[in-house]
């Protein structure tokens, strides 16, 4: 057992139910305001110690999961709950107390660094607005948290312009990590980044991930990352969670339709493999208007029986050995039957 | 602006009467002169019978020259209009053309004249540049009339006008060009450098064909909305163009009617004018939508 | 470097340099690349590489204040270096096409997809011009964009990300070039959508007979498209090889170094492969081998001396001074 797995626990850190985030379009005129329906009814726990991956395709409504946890966009509707206390229903200053205790870590590094702010102040901006750490203790603090994310203590007086986008990333950690919060959510944060940069920093992010027991909500659509970090999975679809399970039950038997073809999808760095894909036609269609019944079910490589069209399967668990969370109506007959579809290869 | 107005320090009748005539009224004359014009009523009363005469199409009377203020402004404006269309359309012409070949020639040396002509011709000063002109071309070398719309005394003909309309319009026209030479340039290199642009050349386009049909058309966006919001400035300049040539113009008519108090044909004037800047914005709107296909109305 | 096949294209000792205000930035110095007919080369590496500027460098389309200094682009035979400018025209979009990263961007947004694609017929082809919309129509859709006669009366921005990319493509496409040169052609995509377009390259391989490199960071997509590699790093080809080579017997440190630092869904790894520092600023890029601050088996020869690329094996070349040494030895300068 490593030093990961010792620290997940049962206990529930993170608790999503129902959460909701429609954004209203303005309407035009002799035109009805339409509604985005970007998060639409999204469930999930994170134990404490765990890093949960959340993945999908653009537009699905996973950062907009993540933005509203943390409340930078109000809920339309659901309630979080952290450590039991619903955040949504907390004071501006209870709520102030929680920002310590969650943080964000941004996808692109460079838009999320004040320009005009050097190293130490943007990480040393923490410490003075709570009011934890003065004078040579917030050095000190500034300091060492530098070397814990491989940055050379003697630059932070710099500015973000001149570091690269590896070590910008790594400021935005830093700043992150400052208050010691409890837990973090990383939006892509190293999509951006050239490879081998990224090995480097999904190294380092294991590492304080173990340091500083942190709870991860990790937000990508990059599945051979999230395979590689994460130890849970939710799949999310057009607002939607559509499966979620261990990591290794998740990629080692998919359920669901979507996530078979997802994974199925991502190309893997050896010529010799050769495997049948499951090409899914078209492209997501908009929140603004999602399908009746089963929101995958116009480009399920399954041909959707009448239920499909009509009613929303919910999320059920059908896992055996482990939790495994799908919504399908025919998740068990799907099992046997081979796709009719949209097959290639 | 009705206030702005009424606040100004003396009011019609005083400067009018005392300046012009000498100070040979008795109080009880400028008193009646007042009540005659109205101008005895309290400020909001003057205000609601100037907004509800102008909706019913009537601006009220001049002070000064006893007429309606309407047909006054219409004839200087048609006046200002026969220098400013030319001008205008002159200085898009060569404004864009000019921007885009120093943009696509970014840092050669035609570029940089260009930018330095173009610099210069915006900022000189009107009534210096103006009078430089005059004194050059009428004065000194005598190819040009000073000033006026014809030659007194004489049958108006063709090139008698062409000839009193080419300074005023040259001087208008290049400062505009100067402006939006520079404008055009930077949206030009803008768009430049977008990928589409590479896309066009990848296509084996004449460069001519990727800068004046892929780039131009897409540049020429933002400039349509800014040289929209020239127009006002344009009319404002117009004032001292139209002073130093002598131009029977609005501008002039503004002018003359700030100084002497006279109200209804200033606040006529700025009725107008302010019509006509609406109309140019929404000109510019509505050619935005058919330029850009992404905007629908 | 030899192989089977004809040669559509080959490259000699390309350089082609930046000459800014900071000094001279060598984005690609000195690169011996070779394409097959009909075959599809790989050109992986990562930003800054010079991927891009060699796939410019090709079209002789590097802008200012970028210059080609040397070398030679034989392509069907004749050397590209030596062509006029109408010459060029006439090779662009005709019988070389190229495709981009960002689909978003690289349509015009001011006309419809139709008439961009029209216009790159009207260009190359003779035919009349009451036929042209047949012909847009007929290839939008041979690259699957469905509903082609209404489709491409709209603007670009009605399409989504991988219909835009098809557009690109047919726009590419439309007067079946030798070569289609597709630099990042799905990084901006999500994976489903980048698999249908992957699946339209290999398509348009077999069916058109069409020679394609493909220019990506994406080991994968490399895997699963590529005939030969060639690994770029820095302005310089590190390795070349056929692609089962190259994955399975890489030879050079940065390519099994990079292999190593990716997270694979085939593979369990539990920590990954680092290669410390960063991509080298190229406007002073190190002395000698030019990976050399950031390899694990560096020597002092190889901060000295630029490695040549070597034939070693028939069909694969490698460019490291070491490289026979080491097999035998781990790497000591590994953090």
């Amino acid at each position: 057992m490593t030093l990961k797995e010792a620290i997940i626990t049962s206990d529930i850190l993170l608790k999503v139910r129902g959460l909701k985030k429609h954004f209203r379009l303005t309407g035009r005129i002799f035109k009805k305001a339409a509604v985005i329906r970007a998060v639409d009814g999204v469930s999930f726990d994170i134990h404490r110690g765990e890093t949960l991956g959340l993945v999908g395709e653009s537009g699905c409504g996973k950062t907009t999961t993540g933005l509203t946890i943390l409340r930078f966009y109000p809920p339309t509707a659901g309630s979080v709950y952290f450590e039991g206390k619903d955040i949504f229903q907390t004071t501006k200053r209870e709520m102030r107390k929680l920002r310590q205790e969650m943080q964000m870590i941004f996808q692109d590094p460079f838009l999320s660094l004040n320009p005009r702010m050097t190293v130490y102040d943007i990480i040393g901006d923490a410490f003075d607005i709570h009011g934890l750490a003065r004078g040579a203790e917030k050095d000190r603090r500034i300091i060492s948290l530098m070397k814990k994310v491989e940055l050379i203590p003697h630059h932070m007086y710099r500015y973000p312009h001149e570091f690269s986008g590896g070590q910008r990333q790594r400021i935005g950690i830093a700043r992150a990590l400052a208050l010691k919060p409890k837990f973090v959510i990383a939006d892509e944060p190293v999509s951006s980044l050239d490879i081998s940069v990224r090995a480097q920093m999904l190294n380092l992010l294991q590492d304080l991930q173990e340091e500083f027991e942190l709870t991860t909500l990790y937000i990508s659509h990059d599945l051979s990352t999230v395979k590689h970090i994460c130890d849970r999975v939710c799949v999310m679809y057009l607002g939607r969670i559509i499966e979620s399970a261990d990591v290794k039950e998740l990629f080692n038997n998919p359920l669901h339709p979507y996530t078979k073809a997802l994974i199925l999808a991502i190309p893997i760095p050896n010529p010799k493999l050769k495997r049948k894909r499951i090409v899914l036609k078209g492209s997501p269609p908009t929140p603004i208007d999602p399908p009746p019944g089963c929101r995958f079910h116009p480009r399920c490589p399954y041909t959707p029986k009448p239920i499909c069209k009509k009613e929303e399967p919910e999320l059920i668990d059908v896992g055996t050995s482990t939790k495994h969370l799908v919504a399908c109506h025919f998740i068990s007959s799907n099992l046997r039957q081979n796709p009719t579809r949209h097959l290639e290869e | 602006m009705f206030l702005l107005a009424y606040l100004a320090p003396g009011d019609p009748v005083t400067v009018f009467y005392l300046s012009r005539i000498g100070g040979r009224y008795s109080h009880a004359e400028l008193d009646y002169i007042r009540q005659m014009l109205g101008l005895d009523q309290p400020i909001h009363i003057q205000y609601f019978r100037w907004i509800w005469r102008m909706i019913q199409g009537d601006f009220g009377q001049s002070y000064i020259w006893n007429q309606p203020v309407l047909p006054l402004i219409r004839s200087s404006i048609l006046n200002t209009l026969r220098m400013m269309i030319p001008a205008f359309v002159l200085s898009i012409l060569f404004g864009i053309v000019t921007g885009v070949i120093s943009a696509a020639k970014q840092y050669s040396k035609t570029d940089h004249i260009v930018m330095a002509s173009s610099l210069l011709m915006w900022s000189m000063p009107w009534f210096w540049s103006g009078l430089m002109a005059i004194y050059i071309f009428s004065v000194y070398l005598h190819l040009l009339p000073t000033g006026g719309m014809y030659t007194f005394g004489q049958p108006p003909t063709v090139v008698d006008q062409i000839s009193h309309l080419i300074m005023p319009v040259l001087l208008y026209a290049t400062s505009g060009a100067g402006f939006i030479t520079r404008l055009t340039r930077s949206c030009m290199l803008e768009v430049l450098r977008e990928d589409y642009i590479m896309t066009a050349r990848m296509k084996g386009l004449k460069e001519r064909v990727v800068i004046y049909k892929h780039a131009l058309r897409n540049a020429i966006l933002p400039v349509v909305t800014v040289v929209s919001l020239y127009v006002s400035y344009l009319v404002g300049g117009a004032a001292v163009i139209e002073f130093v040539f002598a131009w029977p113009g609005v501008g002039r008519l503004a002018v003359l009617a700030a100084t002497q108090r006279d109200y209804p044909v200033v606040l006529g004037i700025n009725m107008v004018v302010a019509t006509v800047v609406l109309i140019a914005l929404l000109i510019a709107d509505i050619s935005y939508a058919y330029l850009d296909p992404r905007i629908r109305y | 470097m030899t192989e089977e096949g004809e040669k559509l294209l080959s490259i000699k000792d390309l350089k082609t340099h930046f000459f800014t205000e900071r000094g001279v930035v060598k984005a690609v110095d000195g690169i011996n690349l070779e394409i097959g007919k009909g075959k599809i080369l790989g050109l992986v590496g990562e930003s800054g590489s010079g991927k891009t500027v060699t796939a410019l460098s090709i079209v002789r389309l590097v802008s200012y204040p970028g210059k080609i200094l040397n070398g030679y682009i034989l392509f069907q035979n004749e050397n590209l270096l030596e062509k006029n400018e109408r010459e060029m025209r006439h090779i662009r979009g005709n019988r070389i096409s190229m495709i981009f990263q960002d689909p978003m961007s690289c349509l015009n947004p001011v006309f419809t997809v139709g008439d961009q694609v029209a216009e790159a017929i009207r260009l190359h082809q003779d035919i009349p011009r009451s036929e042209i919309e047949q012909s847009v129509v007929n290839i939008f859709e041979k690259v699957g964009i469905p509903d082609a006669k209404k489709r491409l009366k709209e603007h670009p921005h009605k399409f989504s990300g991988g219909m835009r990319q098809r557009v690109m493509i047919a726009m590419a496409l439309s007067c079946h070039p030798d070569l289609l040169i597709a630099d990042e052609p799905t990084t901006n995509l999500d994976v489903t959508i980048q698999l249908q377009i992957l699946n339209l390259m290999r398509k348009i391989k077999r069916d058109f007979k069409t020679s394609i490199l493909l220019i990506t960071h994406d080991l994968g997509v490399i895997a699963e498209m590529a005939d030969h590699v060639a690994v770029m790093y820095a302005g310089k080809i590190m390795e070349y090889s056929d692609v089962v080579e190259v994955f399975s017997n890489p030879l050079h440190p940065y390519t099994k170094a990079l292999l190593e630092s990716v997270p694979r869904l085939d593979v369990e790894t539990r920590r990954l492969r680092v290669i410390p520092g960063t991509v080298p600023e190229l406007l002073n890029p190190p002395d000698g081998c030019r990976f050399s601050p950031r390899c694990a088996y560096t020597r002092e020869v190889c901060r000295k001396e630029v490695p040549p690329l070597i034939e070693i094996k028939r069909g694969h070349s490698v460019a490291c001074l070491r490289m026979n040494d080491i097999d035998t030895e781990r790497g000591d300068n590994n953090v």
